[in-house]
């Protein structure tokens, strides 16, 4: 069974590169506390909304947290858990906003309640298994960084997919391809 | 590029929840506060919300510590160094002072959780 074409896999495998690729420049930012991130690597799967079904999107997010925890050695340590919750749960909402809310929505928004919902997911999991109630402590530092590096990232991704002449050739593409496919299975 | 009607909703949202938190936490650690002197004579507790100059008498002489502002500090001792002094305020759960010479040592703690981290501390 051929779950993706051959041309999305490859989109998939090059947008999940540029995402370990900016794990790898966000590791050489300091980090005061093991969970916080700037979020670099959110750019590519940002940007795959615009590209992407649900089942390729998701698929990418699984590359973005596994070339996380391999630049960032945290494989096989609990980091890891919170990482993929974290993750899945902003990418989800994200998902979900990207389609119930557009055009009313840029990806600035969608950046913005991705970021607060990977900290909410990732604070709640902290409470639950390690820290106890005093990591609602740190709580309001987490939302503070997250929300200006979510306002910064998601500014980019907005600029970046207006004005990139690359990005739209990949989207062009990316429809192109869904359009053969599609006719393919009609043709079967 | 221009904001959306939906972005700067999904702003507002983030910045209340922000704001939420940071009132709650504030509140959190003003309201639970207490801070624990131990002395030759025994374990006192007192509250950080209330200001408040507490004499002990130790071994060296007179140790003055002063609760201000939700906070406690060693203000003045007749030990040598002043070491305690030194230390500064302490205010969240799990920060300590301590005189050695005069046998004094205080520390501070919250509620629930933060006793737990006090336990396994000392």
């Amino acid at each position: 069974m051929q779950v993706f074409t051959e041309k999305k896999l490859n989109r998939i495998a090059l947008l999940g590169a540029f995402s370990m690729f900016l794990s790898t420049i966000e590791y050489l930012f300091p980090r005061p506390i093991p969970f916080m991130r700037l979020g670099l690597a959110n750019l590519p799967v940002i940007l795959s909304l615009e590209l992407f079904s649900a089942p390729a999107y998701f698929l990418l997010i699984l590359l973005k947290v596994l070339g996380q925890a391999l630049v960032n050695g945290t494989l096989a340590s609990y980091v890891f858990l919170f990482s993929m919750v974290g993750s899945f749960a902003s990418g989800l909402l994200m998902w979900l906003c990207y389609k119930a809310l557009r055009p009313r929505i840029s990806f600035v928004g969608i950046s913005v309640m991705g970021a607060l919902t990977s900290n909410m997911a990732q604070i709640i999991l902290s409470i639950s298994f390690i820290f106890g109630p005093s990591a609602w402590r740190i709580l309001p530092l987490f939302l503070g960084i997250g929300l200006v590096s979510g306002l910064f990232i998601g500014l980019f991704a907005q600029r970046f997919s207006e004005k990139s002449k690359w990005w739209e050739l990949i989207r062009q593409g990316a429809l192109k391809d869904d359009l053969l496919t599609e006719e393919a299975v009609d043709e079967k | 590029m221009k904001l959306r009607l939906f972005d700067i909703l999904a702003i507002v949202f983030s910045l209340a929840v922000f704001l939420a938190f940071t009132l709650y936490g504030n509140r959190m650690s003003q309201e639970e506060g207490y801070v624990i002197i131990e002395d030759e004579a025994g374990q006192s507790i007192y509250p950080l919300e209330e200001d408040r100059v507490i004499d002990l008498e130790g071994p060296v002489g007179e140790t003055v510590i002063v609760i201000e502002d939700g906070h406690a500090r060693f203000e003045s001792s007749d030990c040598d160094d002043n070491l305690c002094v030194q230390m500064g305020e302490i205010h969240r759960a799990g920060e300590w002072a301590a005189c050695l010479p005069n046998k004094i040592f205080m520390y501070t703690g919250g509620k629930g959780d933060d006793q737990e981290v006090d336990a396994g501390v000392y």
